[in-house]
Parts: structure tokens; C-alpha cells; sequence
């Protein structure tokens, strides 16, 4: 459904993502980093806030720039979250649908079915500015699926969400995963490992591994000589990343 | 039009400002004047030269704000709608500003008789101030530093610099057409800068994330 090809990324001399090829379909995927790795950079090229400097970002075989109606395939959530703090949650939302071209009739029950997602629906009438950082994070992920999108890139999604709500997201991502792509980056490993069926692990702008989840943990068995328990994700990716500059 | 009411919405009080300055600060001024004459309309049009084009740009760069400078710029980015986005934003805030400009007027005609001159003028110089805070707030990716330049603009050019090419602003009665002259250029020379500002918003906007 989206594919990634040849894609590289330079911000003056520093290149942060080195030939990126990918190809994803309908599923969850877990994109693994460290910090700095270039995940965010990779997400930002695929939501198309960052022209590259080569390669190019498909959406039904088609470059995303050429395009019209890619962005209402998608739902973004950025990094960083926080938008229009002094209005309501529900009228920030509003304006997430009018600014997605969510049709006016279509609007409140969106709203309502984004909102009853992340748990927040009591909270529609708080201003923005009230709400703690878990709630705004979480009013992220409702506005990122507003509108049913068929494309989801989450970048951090869990980050600053306490350990109910956590399992909660876990358990909407592989409701949402079914008929679309769901792309999560993260660092933390244990959501990968409860939500995505395929994993990418990206380090230092370059792909070290791309493919089903059961496959990065072989990766354990077979490089580090895992013995014992069934190796974890977590196994995989560090075995896959020690030892790399 | 909904999300145009929505980002007024997010200024809370500050949206305010410019109707208090229209509706209270410039007629109370015009109407004050000084001690113990009658409010002349040289005084008017001083007043409303200096209020109404510094004021104009207030709602669209607290607008702008929010896409250079807030966690909300990414969204906005990814989902907008056209290239000229802001461009029409502006537009519209300008519309908004002078329809509230026309009642003030109407007032003014009722005490001075025919005012029209000195609303044209002052409908330039306002699209002028806000065409210079767009432009420069797409160059500058900051809004602050438009907003600074605006108000000391308004300042030095209506207040001590009087007889300046650079100055947009005119001293007189606004009595017949051939004093449109210069509010004339001052429009060219606003949509030139709104035209800069449409080609940065096109080109720098996407890649300066």
C-alpha cells in the first residue's frame, strides 16, 4: 500500500537516511531505533513534510507529491503533539476534521468513535491546555485516526502514557491493523512486541532488518547464541545492534 | 470559514484587541482631541492612519504563529489543503478587519460627512502591513520579529519620519481623489509583497520543517 524506494535524506553535509527501501501492506509494523537512528526522519519523509533528496514515497504506486487525495488516506501523529491549547478537546478535533476535509456531517460521530479510542470522550469539553501530557498524547492518536484513514504513521504513540492506557493503545493498534497499514516507531520494544506482526529496525539512517517479528527474534538464537527462553523481540534487536557504532 | 473561526478562537482575549482599538481606542481619541475644540477630521485621519494598519496585522500573525512556531505545524503542513493556505488566510483576515474598519467609518461620516477617501487609504495601508507581516513571517519562519516591525513601523513612520519614500502613511484631509495617489501605490506595492509572500509560502514552507 506504501512503499519507501530508494529514499535518502540530507540535512546539510549530515545524511540521515541512507537508500531506505521498504514496502509495507496492511498490518501493524514496529519501526525499532535508537535515538538518532532516523526513524523520525524516515516517518517524516513518508508523510510528506520532508522532500528527500533521492528515492521517492509510493502510495498505490503512485509518488505521494503527486497525489491529491494521499493526505486523506492518512493520519499522522506527530512527535510532538499540542495543538490550539486554549480550545476544547472537541473543537480541536473539529478543526482536525475540517482541516482533513472530513465531511461537516460526518464530523461529530468521527469525533465521538476517535475520542471513545483513547478513552477521552468525558473530556471533550476541556480545553486543550488543561489536559496532562498522557491525555494530549492520547488526543494525538484520535485526531491521527479521525476520518478512518487507510495509512497511520504514529511516531512515538505510547510515549508519556501510563501503563492502562498503554495496554489500551495496544489493543486499539490491532483492532486498527486489520484493514491498513499501521506504522509505529518507537523505541520501546515491549509495544512492538504486543501489536506489530513485522518489524523494522533502523540504525544510523540504514535498514538492518525488515521482516516478520518471529524472524528478528531468530536473529537472537542465531547471532548471540540465545539459550534458554524463547528469545524475545528485544533479544533480536539487541543482538541486531550490538556492536555497531 | 469554520477553521478560520476556530484559530480566532485559540487567541482567547487577544482577539479582542483589534476590535477594542476600533471600537473604543480611536473614536474615544478622535472624540477626545485636543482641550477645547471640536474633534477635527485632520485629527481623524492621523489616528486612524496610525491605529487601524498597525492593528491589522495582529490577527494573522497570532494566526501564523501557530504554523511557524507550535507543535501544531507538522499537522498543518502535512494536511493542508492547497499551497496557498495561508495566502487565503490572509486574505480573508483582511476582509474581516475592514468590514469592521466600513462600521467605524459609517460612524465617522455621521460626525465629519465624507469619509471615503481616508477609508480607502487606510484599507491599503492596512492590506499593506499585513501583507509585509506575511511575507516576512514566511521568510523569517518567526513571527515576532514581523510583529516588532510592524508596531515600529507604524511608529516611526506616522510619528517622526513624515516625509519618507519608505513612508506609506499620508498627512492631510483626504478631502478629494487625487489624494488616493499614493494609497494607490501603497495597494501595488502590498500585493507585490503578498505575491513574495504566496512564492515563499509555495516554496520555502514544506521545506524548512
Amino acid at each position: 500500500m506504501i512503499a519507501v524506494r530508494d529514499l535518502s535524506k540530507r540535512f546539510g553535509r549530515k545524511e540521515v537516511l541512507h537508500s531506505i527501501s521498504l514496502s509495507l501492506g496492511n498490518g501493524c509494523y514496529g519501526l525499532l531505533g535508537a535515538n538518532g537512528a532516523g526513524k523520525t526522519t524516515l516517518i517524516r519523509c513518508m508523510a510528506g513534510l520532508f522532500e528527500p533528496q533521492k528515492g521517492e514515497v509510493l502510495y498505490a504506486n503512485r509518488p505521494i507529491h503527486k497525489l491529491k487525495g494521499f493526505q486523506r488516506d492518512l493520519g499522522y501523529l506527530p512527535q510532538v503533539f499540542g495543538m490550539l491549547p486554549e480550545l476544547t478537546l472537541y473543537e480541536m478535533m473539529d478543526y482536525m476534521c475540517s482541516l482533513k476535509g472530513i465531511p461537516r456531517s460526518q464530523c461529530a460521530g468521527e469525533i465521538a468513535k476517535a475520542l471513545e479510542f483513547v478513552n477521552l470522550e468525558e473530556r471533550a469539553g476541556e480545553r486543550v491546555r488543561t489536559l496532562s501530557g498522557g491525555m494530549v498524547r492520547r488526543a494525538g492518536i484520535a485526531q491521527a485516526i479521525l476520518g478512518d484513514p487507510k495509512v497511520l504513521l504514529l511516531d512515538e504513540p505510547t510515549a508519556g502514557l501510563d501503563p492502562s492506557e498503554r495496554a489500551r493503545f495496544r489493543n486499539g493498534v490491532r483492532e486498527l491493523k486489520r484493514d491498513r497499514t499501521v506504522l509505529l516507531s518507537t523505541h520501546i520494544v515491549e509495544d512492538v512486541d504486543a501489536c506489530c506482526d513485522n518489524v523494522i529496525v533502523i540504525h544510523g539512517g540504514r535498514i538492518l532488518f525488515s521482516g516478520p517479528s518471529d524472524e528478528l527474534r531468530e536473529v537472537a538464537v542465531r547471532r548471540a547464541g540465545h539459550k534458554g527462553e524463547k528469545p524475545t523481540l528485544e533479544d533480536g534487536y539487541l543482538s541486531l545492534t550490538q556492536g555497531i557504532a | 470559514m469554520r477553521r478560520l473561526y476556530l484559530e480566532l478562537k485559540n487567541q482567547r482575549l487577544y482577539v479582542f484587541v483589534p476590535p477594542f482599538v476600533l471600537f473604543a481606542l480611536l473614536p474615544l481619541s478622535v472624540l477626545a482631541g485636543p482641550q477645547g475644540t471640536d474633534p477635527s477630521f485632520l485629527l481623524c485621519g492621523t489616528l486612524s492612519q496610525l491605529f487601524i494598519p498597525s492593528f491589522a496585522a495582529w490577527w494573522p500573525l497570532f494566526i501564523l504563529k501557530e504554523y511557524h512556531s507550535s507543535p501544531a505545524r507538522e499537522l498543518l503542513v502535512v494536511h493542508r489543503s492547497s499551497r496557498a493556505e495561508l495566502f487565503s488566510r490572509m486574505m480573508a483576515l483582511w476582509a474581516l478587519y475592514i468590514l469592521l474598519v466600513a462600521v467605524v467609518f459609517v460612524y465617522f461620516a455621521s460626525l465629519f460627512g465624507f469619509v471615503w477617501y481616508l477609508f480607502a487609504a487606510v484599507a491599503a495601508q492596512s492590506m499593506f502591513m499585513i501583507a509585509l507581516g506575511y511575507s516576512l513571517s514566511l521568510l523569517l519562519q518567526n513571527t515576532f520579529i514581523p510583529l516588532i516591525v510592524n508596531f515600529a513601523y507604524s511608529s516611526i513612520f506616522m510619528l517622526a519620519v513624515l516625509d519618507s519614500p519608505l513612508n506609506i502613511f499620508t498627512i492631510g484631509t483626504f478631502s478629494d481623489a487625487g489624494s488616493l495617489v499614493k494609497p494607490a501605490t501603497v495597494a501595488a506595492v502590498a500585493v507585490v509583497l503578498l505575491l513574495a509572500g504566496y512564492q515563499a509560502e509555495r516554496r520555502l514552507y514544506r521545506r524548512s520543517m
